[in-house]
């Protein structure tokens, strides 16, 4: 057999075992420098290429119990009562415990091992119980016995005789304890001794040196190969959060339709959240149980007085948009409430007023907040993707194929789309796509073409196409989670495990 | 969004044509209607609060027979006169200022069509009523009461048998009562409190709290009055609109009401016919069809208005219960529904343009990438925290911004820094393989010169049995060096999340501090069960974007 095909641990245990013959694995552990484990697994090793046996050795060992442990520091009880009497002299018997340092049940126990080691007599005398030490109580075979205990120690190590004598302290109660060990023994096989030797021999090293490389010497060795099928300890790459490379991607295709990226304030006025989208002061959605309203924080609402003053207007009239508007008195101080923002929208339409553009696409991918209970399917905060286009000439058609295009993008090919409704776009759209790997329509965004009362107050006369979709569902299907709270937990070994390219 | 449940054998008894069920699931999506659940006798329909004419099954049969063609000539509205009168005290003037009102006559009130009925009301209460603070509706059996009606007002002593009791109670003890609690917040700084009663002084209802027991319905009831009461005439009056038009589809007659008060007397319901304008180009453009104007009119048609074109102009009239069409873009969208949004084929825009990454989130793009190509793993995570989050980091909670009324008592504070949750996020992986070396880019929030500002916050953790304080630092260096090149430096500071002399802050080449880096102390590592040091920094990266070129 070529020593090469062994792995560095079977060479090194080989080695060590050649100047052995036999040994226990606990045994091999200084020897060979490997740890445990290491040997269990290259005794598995060689065993399957017969250069080791392995013998499963069952051993007993001997274990002091409380009562043994005491005998053996202060002498067996019956030892200790004899070494208080002396020889000739006669007793009574219930003198005893007033001389003697032990209980009613050692004092019977000693009372009767001394008598059958005819080290004292007991006789009645004047109707006395009357005790007389007798013969030679020297050195006590059961105490020699008790001090060749220390720790668990084999049996093995105790002659027949002794042996007899640990039978009869089992009877004593807590003396000792046996209990049984499997224990692994291995022994090179006469291959195993050929190749050890052949291992000494040859002239292959384990590590290439910075040293050897200087000197040269690397020239007179060959580096050993290697078992280079086995596993090797786990590591892992930095990486980007799994929604954000999500997020990425998302912006990487709005780039490549034509597309600019905008960002925005999360914290904003109510006016560009609520109002500048045409939504009445009085909409359920504005309610608290809906939206998060910063506590006593108010805008000063650093706005264009022309549109300001245009908003006014068309929540009210109409104003010069065409529309009858909702016919209320508008108030300004509700505009000042500061919010979380609830969609990106804000950020559109913010863009819009500060730009008035005749021609854009605009993008946002950005976090947005509602006021829910967290479940496994709502957060209170979310990620919202949207795009606006500005033209002239655009159309509802025009908003249809470039959502197409988008969705083709992230890789839907069949979408479909139905009427909707949403308080700032006119006419409004729904899609839905076809998601081959669960085999069904999953519904995703919403899109239309903002109202006149939203765009005209900000001084944009051209149609705007608008649509938006919420991330955190796509980002599921991907990774295929089906608890959107998952998404945040930060679970380290998803974090570590989850694929780039799932 | 407003669900209402439609049994096939009723909206087919209603339906003027013959269509399959499976015909009829696949057509009322394209009506703007969803379908939310589907079994053997029934559907749920759920619509948009825009469309409370939705609001029952007759609506959803009105639309479906001229949206299928099985109508193509729409009855007018025949109203007939009856002589119940109101006279209108000008005391509810400042406490709900108005009232309009209808009689039906010869309705059969079978026990879905209550039941449909009730939906109708809950639903406008609801949606246009603003929870009855806008709008509240009584339907009441007419045969019981006795022309003129009045509508005054009574203080808190006022007594009456209201709905489903059998005593008297006063004003007082049905706004504190359960059902009275629910809505006595529309009437909260008022000692006046609207009522309706007839001729013999029998109080029909206290809008918006409750009606009187004395009107209750029954499947007998053929003759209805029905008030409604508000503080907005326009929304009293499109929800009377959606009342009667739909109390007439289920086959009654519908009769005014003379309401006088001391300048004005009217009677209600006013069939008001409104007339908008849409310029053909616009319809045209918006859409981008090429329609023909006898096209426009078809597909106007199935959505029930009525059109004619004069002058290049699209003019409808539309039903009294269409008060959601405020704009021409309204008319537009009827248009391509009746066209069929599935018969719309998509188009690309002509223009061609460039698109690009907004600066700052090209800049921290780049932040990633460095941070990524040191090994670390980065973390999102909610915006909003919990107080008691800080508190474990021992971080100040004064001058907090905070959220109204959460639903989740975890997510209350809008968070000042990143460094509650980058321990949060170890404390939860502690049984995760180390070393831990982890990043988190967010926004954080703060309150400077009474204006609140967002700025983006870096910060990096670092968790192992032997780190410390120079590993951070090099981690930092490394970071400074990597996106733009600078040596950002360290000068000793003392930090509450830090331990004593192994805290600093960070100091960018201009001489601003721009962050903090320090080992986190053990009461804080405690605090978060965590069992493994921790180091750590965090730098405002807003600071650092201003020097990129």
């Amino acid at each position: 057999m070529n020593t090469n095909n062994l792995h560095l641990l079977e060479r090194k245990l080989l080695q060590v075992m050649s100047g052995r013959n036999e040994a226990e694995l606990e045994d091999l552990v200084s020897d060979s420098g490997l740890t445990l484990d290491q040997i269990r697994r290259s005794v598995e090793w060689l065993k399957e290429k017969n250069l080791i046996e392995v013998k499963m050795n069952e051993i007993k060992l001997i274990t002091l119990g409380r009562e043994g442990e005491s005998a053996k520091q202060k002498g067996l009880p019956e030892k200790r009562l004899v070494d208080k009497l002396k020889t000739g002299e006669d007793i009574e018997l219930s003198e005893l415990p007033k001389k003697i340092d032990l209980n009613q049940d050692e004092l019977s126990a000693a009372l009767g091992y001394a008598r059958s080691e005819k080290w004292i007599k007991i006789f009645k005398k004047d109707n006395r119980v009357m005790i007389r030490k007798e013969g030679n109580s020297a050195v006590s075979r059961v105490e020699e016995v008790l001090n060749k205990i220390s720790g668990p120690t084999e049996l093995s190590n105790f002659v027949s005789e002794e042996q007899e004598i640990l039978r009869s302290l089992v009877k004593r109660p807590d003396y000792i304890s046996y209990e049984i060990v499997k224990k692994t023994r291995i022994k090179i096989t006469k291959d195993g001794l050929e190749i050890a030797r052949n291992i000494k021999d040859d002239n292959y090293i384990d590590v290439l040196t910075p040293k050897m490389l200087e000197s040269g010497e690397w020239r007179n060795n060959t580096l050993r190969p290697l078992n280079v099928e086995s596993p090797a300890p786990t590591i892992y790459s930095g990486k980007k959060h799994p929604v954000r490379i999500f997020i990425d991607e998302v912006r990487e295709i709005f780039v490549s339709l034509g597309f600019q990226e905008v960002e925005g304030s999360i914290v904003q006025s109510s006016f560009w959240n609520f109002d500048a989208l045409f939504t009445p002061q009085d909409h359920p959605a504005r309610e608290i149980q809906d939206t998060f309203y910063i506590a006593n924080e108010k805008s000063s609402l650093n706005v264009d007085k022309q549109i300001l003053k245009n908003v006014e207007g068309v929540h009210k009239n109409g104003a010069d948009t065409g529309s009858k508007g909702w016919g209320y008195q508008w108030n300004i101080e509700q505009a000042r409430r500061m919010v979380m923002r609830t969609h990106t929208t804000c950020v559109s339409v913010r863009n819009l007023a500060d730009n008035k553009p005749d021609e854009a696409r605009v993008f946002s991918v950005g976090r947005v907040f509602r006021n829910e209970k967290v479940t496994f399917k709502n957060l209170v905060e979310f990620h919202q993707i949207e795009g606006i286009v500005v033209g002239k000439d655009v159309t509802l058609r025009d908003l249809m194929g470039l959502l197409t295009k988008f969705y083709k993008k992230l890789g839907f090919d069949k979408i479909k789309f139905w009427p909707s409704f949403f308080p700032y776009t006119e006419p409004s759209l729904q899609s839905m796509v076809y998601h081959e790997g669960l085999g069904k329509w999953i519904e995703l965004g919403g899109m239309g073409i903002f109202r006149p009362e939203v765009t005209k107050p900000l001084g944009v006369d051209n149609p705007v196409l608008a649509w938006g979709s919420g991330l955190e569902r796509l980002v599921m299907l991907r990774y295929g989670i089906d608890d959107v709270r998952k998404l945040y937990e930060n679970d380290l070994d998803w974090l570590r495990g989850v694929p780039l390219c799932p | 969004m407003p669900v209402v449940t439609v049994y096939y054998d009723r909206i087919f008894s209603m339906l003027k044509g013959e269509i399959s069920k499976d015909e009829l699931i696949d057509k009322i999506p394209y009506l703007g209607l969803d379908i939310e659940e589907q079994t053997e006798e029934y559907i749920k329909i759920e619509y948009n609060p825009n469309r409370p004419d939705y609001s029952t099954d007759y609506g959803i049969a009105r639309s479906l027979n001229s949206f299928l063609d099985f109508e193509t000539q729409y009855s007018k509205y025949d109203v007939y006169e009856s002589d119940l009168v109101i006279n209108i005290d000008k005391s509810t003037r400042d406490v709900r200022p108005y009232i309009v009102a209808a009689v039906i006559k010869d309705i059969k009130l079978e026990d879905e069509t209550i039941r449909q009925i009730i939906t109708m009301q809950e639903d406008l209460h609801n949606g246009i009523g603003r929870k009855r603070k806008k709008v509240a509706i009584g339907i009441h059996n007419l045969d019981v009461i006795e022309s003129p009606l009045e509508y005054i007002t009574v203080d808190d002593s006022f007594s009456f048998i209201p709905l489903n009791k059998d005593s008297d109670m006063t004003i007082k003890e049905i706004l504190d009562s359960e059902i009275g609690n629910q809505y006595a917040s529309i009437l909260a700084g008022k000692n006046l409190y609207p009522i309706i009663r007839d001729a013999n002084k029998q109080v029909l209802s206290f809008p918006p709290i409750i009606n009187g027991d004395l009107t209750r319905l029954d499947s007998k009831t053929t003759n209805l009055f029905i008030d409604v009461t508000g503080t907005d005439l326009d929304s009293v009056c499109n929800a009377l609109s959606v009342i009667f038009t739909t109390l007439n589809d289920a086959g009654g007659k519908v009769h005014t009401v003379e309401i006088n008060s001391d300048n004005s007397k009217i009677k209600t319901p006013q069939i008001k016919e409104e007339v908008m304008e849409v310029e053909l180009e616009y319809v045209r453009s918006l859409l981008g069809l090429e329609l023909s104007e006898k096209e426009i009119i078809t597909y106007l048609r199935r959505c029930r208005i009525s059109a004619n074109i004069e002058n290049n102009k699209v003019i409808v009239k539309t039903e009294p219960f269409r008060f959601d069409l405020i704009h021409p873009v309204d008319v537009i969208e009827e248009i391509v529904l009746g066209y069929g949004i599935h018969n719309l084929k998509p188009t690309l825009p002509g223009s061609d343009m460039t698109g690009g990454f907004d600066k700052n989130q090209q800049f921290l793009d780049k932040a990633r990438d460095v941070l990524t190509g040191l090994g670390l793993i980065e973390i999102m995570t909610i915006g909003l925290i919990s107080e008691d989050m800080l508190k474990k980091s021992e971080m100040s909670t004064d001058n907090l911004l905070k959220v109204v009324d959460t639903k989740s008592i975890e997510h209350k504070v809008l968070k000042n820094s990143n460094v509650p949750s980058i321990l949060k996020t170890f404390s939860k992986n502690i049984h995760k393989k180390y070393p831990q070396r982890i990043f988190e880019i967010s926004r954080v929030f703060n309150k400077i010169d009474n204006e609140i500002q967002e700025h983006y916050q870096l910060t990096v953790g670092l968790a192992h049995a032997t780190v410390n304080f120079t590993e951070a630092s090099s981690y930092l260096n490394a970071f400074g060096k990597q996106l733009l090149d600078i040596d950002l430096s360290t000068k000793a500071s003392e930090n509450e999340i830090f331990v004593k002399g192994r805290a600093a802050e960070i100091i960018d080449e201009g001489g601003i501090k721009i962050g903090a880096i320090g080992e986190i102390k053990p009461q804080v590592l405690e605090n978060f069960a965590l069992r493994t040091p921790i180091s750590l920094f965090d730098i405002d990266l807003d600071q650092l974007m201003k020097k990129r070129i």
